[in-house]
């Protein structure tokens, strides 16, 4: 909303810069967006709020710097001469008005001025006109534009000869009806539209635009002037739908003062008479709603316990009095002792009907700025467990070398076969993407990871690490409804990466949980999305919680590896409880063991050969490496490995390990042929 | 006139402020011999000072000596500092052939994602202030995007275009108020919370637009919790924030959930209001919106709006991030690049 100094000085005196109005003006809600000058007049734009459409009018902006100035309002003049009739006809002879949907046209007021003389603007007009950014037209549209801007009311002004029948009919359009709008485009209408027509087809738009058929033109001599109150929701729709908005359409949308309606007609007319030498018509054709002007007035109680509540500062009851009078507000407090003040609101607010309203209006004339402070108690908070654990696995991957992605939550088509894993059921799509192939809800945080880690090496990044822990959407069994779980994904690429370091994250990140016991196996057959026979699923109580896996990306040479981990059962077992155990202080003894055995052993069932096994101050087996060439058979393998033996009170003698540790060769040579590689 | 004594030694003194600092500021070695020699060369400040010397008495004259020597001392180490920094005279090898010159290897760490660190920047601040963290789902029902929170069905906030609709009555939470009324169904009050979290709309993408973008949500509601309340929680948090005293400024606005409702401003932490980059030479930065819970929204939740009050914030983290790191464009943030990424380190 843009208003210039000058024509606010027009309804109010104040003494203040254009810079310190803008602040004033800021401080009272009305944000100024910046101050310009064009030409001669200095421009104030104004962020308005969609509560507030009497800001969208000079004499709104006006009545704020009244109040804040404690200076008076003058109002304009709303005054013009009439003559009673035309040819000997009254307006009411000459002019049919027929409302056939009161809901959403409550109230039409038609005008009728002749005797018009189109021309150019003065140059008072056209200096303003051309302020607000517009571009001066004639006379009549000029000055239709600015009452628009000045009262905040929308006017259409039809050429009286080319509306048939002098007639005016508010009704919904036909469906199929079509309508050649002022900006010479023509829209297709259908039954949610609302128009005026006239006895033969439309001849506007109702609140948005008028059409051309009835369009004012240099030859026009007689105005059928249109003010009126729209409905504001139908308005949206008609606007949105055939993407048309307009100055009117903004402002009806918003609610325009009830009262407006006539005020504007009345000042268009007045000026229209000084500046294009028109004749008015005495009186007017009106429509209006019953209880319509009653009811856009609120009558509304304040207690001033309520205001000290809400506030925090006692404000005297004769302050809140006077403030809300200076805002326009009525006071029809009856009795004088009462604990509760009345108030009627003025027309121009129909963002007030409560008393919390009101409470704002009062905090507003105190200043939000002079509300002191209040005291804050002191007060203690729960733990939050799982955003703990959160933070904890964050700082465990960083220090692991990955980098915290933050990734779209949106997925392609494309996507389905890595998200398959998660989830067999239809992802949730939403119904107007930003990008159209990233309509589906994410099942599982690796394929924009991958897209990530593809990213970075197409922008030559050639070591990527990246993690992510967040939310994937699933569907409830049994229902569509959503439910979301909250997940860890990582992915590696170039130097270093292998699965080994994939399943080492797993783990530590379980370890981090306290959670033990989980089960590795591989993945064969359909491998979803990730290369054949390079995946492992991990599994913990029964339940697949994660899988890791190999995928081979456009454009990456090398492996991409991917992780991820369902957290939301892993939250639910995790524990934060840590209990000491004691710890032999005698030196242990560790043998180094290399076997060779046939490439189908894994590892698993040689470490479960040699755990399973009754050996005495034992303390643990760890795998060292597994080696593949020269000096190894085709189809064997040398595997790697450390046995620890440790007592809790002596020092153990390499004889009592030795003989243990032959017993363990031994069985691995029984079980699986191993050869001891010295 | 000045007693010969206190003019010596109050010239030592400023000898002894003025030498140091400028010799660490030298920039080539040419620049150091050169102030080697005008402080400690023959006709150097420090024997012209000492010049002065036979006119002092004799019990000051040791004083004056000492203190002329711990100046020396102060220049002389000054000196070899600055030879160190620019990399002349200073030893390589220890005696053992240790070349302590070879960098450090350095442990492979990853990094924090600057929209986490600031948000846990924000959770830690508002934890002190004993708000908990709560939450909500992503995927929302209109009740709780909408209606709970006195947005009508014909508001403009619910056009589909302003929305990210799926199925049924469905929606990718527009805001994190949305946890607001999820916490108000579940719990009486007292409440002090806050949600940080992910939001969508399906804005265009552009240097300052995502459609996924983080907000940080805050709620108080008790008996007796006021707007003066409201005022303290934010200054307490941004001086937190910005470890010192801030000016706000709340301004009245509107937000159908809150009233009154207000927009915060602060003054430009980055100029100090003075006008610049961040701030968009306003002086002022728009940090978010606020206000008193509007009394229908205890309605819709069932709290009786007479007995309670409350109120509730909301800020965009993006936006934050973006000016606490001065990244020009939000695309940054969701962008992934390692080299981006691995410039905020840990926290």
């Amino acid at each position: 909303m843009k208003v210039t100094i000058d024509w606010l000085r027009d309804y109010v005196d104040f003494d203040l810069s254009p810079e310190r109005l803008a602040d004033r003006l800021t401080q009272a809600g009305l944000e100024t967006e910046g101050i310009e000058t064009v030409g001669s007049e200095t421009v104030i734009e104004l962020e308005t709020t969609s509560n507030r459409p009497d800001h969208l009018g000079a004499l709104g902006v006006a009545r704020e710097i009244a109040w804040i100035c404690d200076a008076p309002l003058r109002p304009p003049v709303v005054a013009y001469d009439t003559v009673p009739t035309l040819d000997g006809k009254s307006i009411a002879e000459l002019v049919t008005l027929d409302v056939q949907d009161a809901t959403r046209c409550p109230r039409y007021i038609a005008r009728l001025a002749v005797g018009v003389r189109v021309g150019p603007s003065p140059q008072w007009l056209v200096s303003r006109i051309e302020a607000l950014g517009l571009r001066t037209v004639n006379n009549v549209v000029d000055l239709s534009n600015y009452v628009l801007f000045e009262f905040g009311q929308p006017l259409h002004a039809f050429d009286f000869e080319r509306v048939d029948a002098g007639t005016l009919i508010v009704r919904r359009a036909a469906q199929g009806e079509e309508l050649n709008a002022l900006n010479g485009k023509a829209y297709l209408l259908d039954r949610d539209d609302l128009v005026i027509a006239d006895t033969s087809r439309p001849v506007a738009l109702a609140g948005v635009m008028g059409g051309v058929d009835s369009e004012v033109g240099d030859a026009t001599t007689k105005i059928l002037l249109e003010s009126a109150w729209f409905d504001p929701v139908p308005i949206r729709n008609t606007s949105r739908r055939l993407t048309l908005a307009s100055d009117s359409s903004y402002r009806f949308e918003r609610k325009v003062d009830p009262f407006g309606v006539d005020a504007a007609s009345r000042r268009f007319l007045s000026l229209l008479a000084k500046e294009a030498g028109a004749v008015i018509l005495e009186g007017e054709v009106e429509f209006c709603s019953k209880d319509f002007l009653e009811s856009s007035r609120h009558r509304i109680s304040l207690r001033p316990a309520r205001v000290t509540q809400v506030l925090g500062v006692e404000i005297p009851t004769e302050d809140i009095r006077a403030g809300l009078i200076r805002l326009g507000f009525e006071d029809q407090t009856k009795k004088k002792k009462s604990s509760a003040l009345e108030f009627l609101t003025p027309s121009f607010r129909v963002d007030v009907t409560r008393e919390i309203d009101l409470v704002e209006e009062v905090a507003r004339v105190y200043g939000f700025d002079n509300i002191p402070e209040g005291q804050l108690a002191v007060r203690a908070i729960p733990d939050n467990p799982i955003a703990r654990t959160s933070e904890i696995l964050a700082q465990l991957l960083v220090g692991a070398g990955y980098h915290e992605a933050l990734t779209l939550a949106f997925t392609t088509k494309e996507d389905a076969a890595i998200e398959s894993w998660w989830s067999a059921t239809d992802p949730f799509e939403v119904r107007n993407p930003v990008r159209s192939a990233e309509r589906r809800m994410r099942r599982s945080l690796l394929p924009r990871l991958l897209q990530a880690v593809r990213g970075n090496r197409l922008h030559g990044v050639e070591t990527v690490r990246l993690f992510e822990q967040a939310r994937v959407f699933h569907r409830r069994p049994g229902t569509h409804s959503p439910i979301e779980r909250e997940h860890l994904g990582w992915c590696c690429h170039g130097e270093g990466s292998d699965f080994r370091e994939m399943r080492g994250i797993a783990e530590s990140v379980l370890r981090a949980m306290r959670i033990e016991g989980e089960i590795w196996t591989p993945v064969d057959g359909n491998t979803g999305g990730f290369q054949a026979g390079r995946l492992a699923q991990v599994s913990f109580a029964g339940e697949r919680i994660g899988v890791v896996g190999a995928v081979s990306l456009d454009g990456v040479p090398g492996d991409v590896w991917g992780g991820e981990l369902d957290l939301a059962p892993l939250f639910e077992r995790s524990s934060a409880d840590v209990q000491f155990r004691e710890f032999s202080r005698h030196p242990g003894v560790r043998r180094d063991l290399n076997v060779i055995v046939a490439e189908e052993v894994p590892w698993r069932e040689l470490s479960d050969t040699i755990t399973g096994r009754p050996l005495e101050h034992f303390t643990g087996l760890s795998f060292g490496d597994v080696y593949r060439g020269k000096q190894v058979p085709k189809g064997q393998k040398s595997v790697l490995f450390s046995l620890s033996f440790q007592a809790e009170d002596r020092t153990l003698t390499g004889e009592e390990v030795d003989a243990q540790v032959q017993g363990v060769i031994e069985a691995l040579a029984e079980k699986f042929g191993a050869e001891l590689r010295s | 006139m000045t007693p010969p004594s206190d003019d010596l030694f109050q010239r030592l003194d400023e000898l002894g402020a003025e030498a140091p600092a400028k010799i660490s500021s030298a920039t080539d070695t040419a620049e150091l011999e050169a102030l080697r020699l005008s402080y400690l060369g023959k006709k150097g400040s420090l024997k012209g000072i000492l010049r002065g010397l036979g006119q002092l008495a004799p019990e000051q004259r040791k004083d004056a000596g000492a203190a002329a020597n711990r100046i020396k001392e102060v220049i002389e180490g000054a000196l070899a500092e600055s030879k160190v920094r620019l990399g002349v005279g200073a030893p390589v090898k220890s005696a053992q052939g240790l070349d302590v010159t070879i960098p450090g290897r350095l442990p492979h760490l990853g990094s924090r994602h600057p929209v986490r660190q600031v948000a846990r920047r924000l959770i830690h601040i508002f934890h002190n202030l004993g708000f908990a963290v709560a939450d909500g789902p992503e995927v929302e029902d209109e009740w709780h995007n909408f209606i709970g929170l006195n947005i009508p069905p014909d508001h403009i906030a619910r056009d589909p275009s302003e929305n990210f609709y799926l199925e049924d009555d469905l929606l990718l939470r527009s805001q994190t108020s949305t946890v607001q009324i999820r916490v108000m169904e579940n719990h009486p009050p007292p409440l002090r919370i806050i949600a940080p979290g992910r939001v969508y709309r399906p804005d265009t993408v552009d240097a300052s637009h995502s459609f996924q973008f983080h907000q940080i949500e805050g709620l108080m509601v008790d008996e007796g919790v006021t707007f003066g309340d409201l005022k303290t929680t934010l200054r307490l948090f941004f001086t937190q924030l910005f470890q010192r005293d801030v000016e706000l400024r709340l301004r009245p606005s509107f937000f159908p959930f809150t009233e009154p409702s207000a927009e915060v401003d602060l003054r430009c932490p980055f100029c100090g209001g003075n006008g610049c980059k961040t701030c968009g030479r306003k002086g002022w930065i728009e940090m978010g919106g606020c206000g008193m819970v509007d009394p229908n929204v205890f309605e819709a939740v069932g709290i009786d709006p007479d007995r309670y009050t409350g109120f509730a914030f909301g800020m965009g983290i993006d936006r934050m991030t973006m000016a606490f790191y001065d990244i020009p464009d939000i695309r940054y943030l969701f962008e992934n690049d390692v080299r981006f990424l691995e410039q905020f380190g840990i926290e």
